[in-house]
């Protein structure tokens, strides 16, 4: 009797054991799960965070001209990719609104240089919003006295890594390299880099912009700037799509304003207390009305410029006659 | 082996309260930063309101903080109710009413925007002070910019 209630109770205790086991299993495995899950989340999270910030950055700097900063804590591994549309880091996107955003298709996220710099058609439109990385090494190509050269010095950051050069019989072992050819053809060069890109900016206000075939360039398309602003832009963006996307944005929002501006001018040029005024306003309100009526920048971009050089003389006079100027 | 299993219930069921408790805290933090946002969201849109070159008064292309120029309003006022701009303005300033109001040398208001959200729960109003220049005159009025935002 005493022998069969050995035997049973070793036996429970076997079970015992085995059951403790699986149970033991299971609570690890349930842990094991949560923390799998939560190692996903928490990457999701991150991505998120940088998206959430980086826009608010964004909102911020397009409302202040002349901005500049520099973010160096973000992920090293991190990249974010950049369309006309928005931004994408990891999983997460995010859409630039009416921002007008210029940064490379492909940007190492970390060190992150933003800037902004006032959009005037001689009027203030809107600020645009730059950004790129110390890993993109910006090549400027030029000749000996070039007027583009010390123009574009004077206006991108001075922790920009960037190379000016004469001669491009080197080897460029940076990865992404941006090449900027100033009043000159691309030449081929001797670059490691499949993801290199070039354009190139002549001083009649052209821009050419190309892609990597082997070590030359092949043409992608053609595009316009007007001023140091929407120059920046051209070296910043790396494809005319891209580019003139942007371009287009800030066009609409150019006949906006210009809309406001040919009203008030108008307003001025017809008011009764200022009749001494009236013929010094010239033909710049109907000339503006008839811009906000236009297609695109590129269409009108030779009448912008035009009327650009009217209102600038214009405005420069009217205090000459105190009379109220038009912006 | 009952005992066992006793274990493993009480075991589950301390974890079944403290995920309850951590997502109850988790949502009512929740909650409180909905109702942060929500105030700083009238507070951004005052700000971008008054920095839009629509209706900023400047002198010689330099702008002059928390000034309109009298003369923009009317035109702007227009330009923020045209159907091709209704896109970039909602984006801009949402579902909210916007006035600017004439406090001194004489009373008056000219609500220059306003889209109200269908069967909103809450607004919050934000206020700022603000000089409305008449370039005509070239004279000085004050006046209060006025953000009503619903949500």
């Amino acid at each position: 009797m005493k022998l069969i209630q050995n035997k049973k109770a070793q036996a429970e205790e076997s079970i015992n054991w085995v059951f403790v086991l699986i149970a033991g299993a299971v609570i690890l495995l349930f842990f094991a799960m949560i923390i799998y899950r939560f190692g996903i989340v928490s990457e999701k999270q991150t991505d998120v965070t940088i998206v959430t910030n980086l826009n608010s950055i964004l909102a911020g700097t397009e409302l202040s001209s002349r901005f500049s900063t520099l973010i160096e804590d973000l992920p090293n591994d991190k990249e974010a990719y950049f369309d006309c549309n928005g931004f994408t880091i990891g999983g997460s996107t995010n859409s630039y609104q009416q921002k007008i955003v210029f940064a490379p298709s492909q940007l190492p996220l970390n060190p992150l240089r933003i800037w902004t710099l006032d959009w005037n058609m001689p009027y203030l439109v809107t600020n645009f919003v730059y950004l790129t990385s110390r890993k993109i090494q910006y090549v400027f190509v030029h000749d000996e006295n070039s007027p583009l050269k010390s123009r574009i010095e004077s206006i991108i950051p001075e922790d920009m890594n960037k190379l000016f050069l004469t001669d491009t019989s080197r080897t460029f072992n940076n990865c992404p390299t941006r090449y900027v050819f100033l009043d000159k053809d691309p030449v081929s060069l001797q670059d490691i880099c499949a993801t290199s890109t070039a354009v190139r900016i002549n001083s009649d206000g052209t821009i050419s912009y190309y892609s990597k075939n082997g070590n030359s360039f092949i043409l992608e398309g053609q595009s316009n700037y007007f001023d140091d602003a929407s120059l920046q832009a051209a070296i910043i963006a790396d494809n005319a799509v891209y580019y003139e996307c942007m371009m287009n944005k800030a066009f609409k929002r150019y006949k906006s304003v210009s809309y406001i501006i040919a009203e008030r001018t108008l307003s001025l040029k017809n008011d009764p207390q200022l009749v001494q005024c009236n013929s010094h306003y010239n033909n710049d309100a109907e000339d503006l009305y008839r811009i906000v009526a236009s297609g695109n920048f590129k269409t009108a971009f030779n009448e912008i410029k035009s009327l650009m050089t009217s209102i600038i003389g214009t405005n420069r006079q009217l205090p000459l006659y105190s009379c109220p100027t038009i912006y | 082996m009952v005992e066992n299993i006793g274990v493993l219930v009480i075991f589950f069921v301390l974890i079944v309260i403290a995920m309850i408790f951590y997502f109850a805290f988790q949502s009512a933090s929740i909650e409180e930063k909905q109702g942060e946002l929500k105030i700083r969201n009238a507070l951004e849109i005052t700000s971008k309101v008054s920095m839009l070159p629509e209706l900023q008064c400047r002198k010689n292309n330099v702008a002059e903080a928390h000034c309109f120029d009298a003369l923009k309003i009317d035109s702007a006022k227009l330009l923020f109710a045209q159907t091709q701009n209704e896109d970039y303005y909602f984006q801009q300033m949402g579902f909210s009413t916007i006035k600017v109001k004439w406090i001194y040398p004489y009373n008056d208001e000219k609500q220059i925007y306003h889209k109200t959200m269908p069967e909103y729960t809450n607004n919050d109003t934000s206020r700022i002070p603000i000089s409305l220049y008449d370039p005509i005159t070239n004279s000085y009025d004050y006046g209060i910019l006025e953000v009503n935002v619903y949500s």
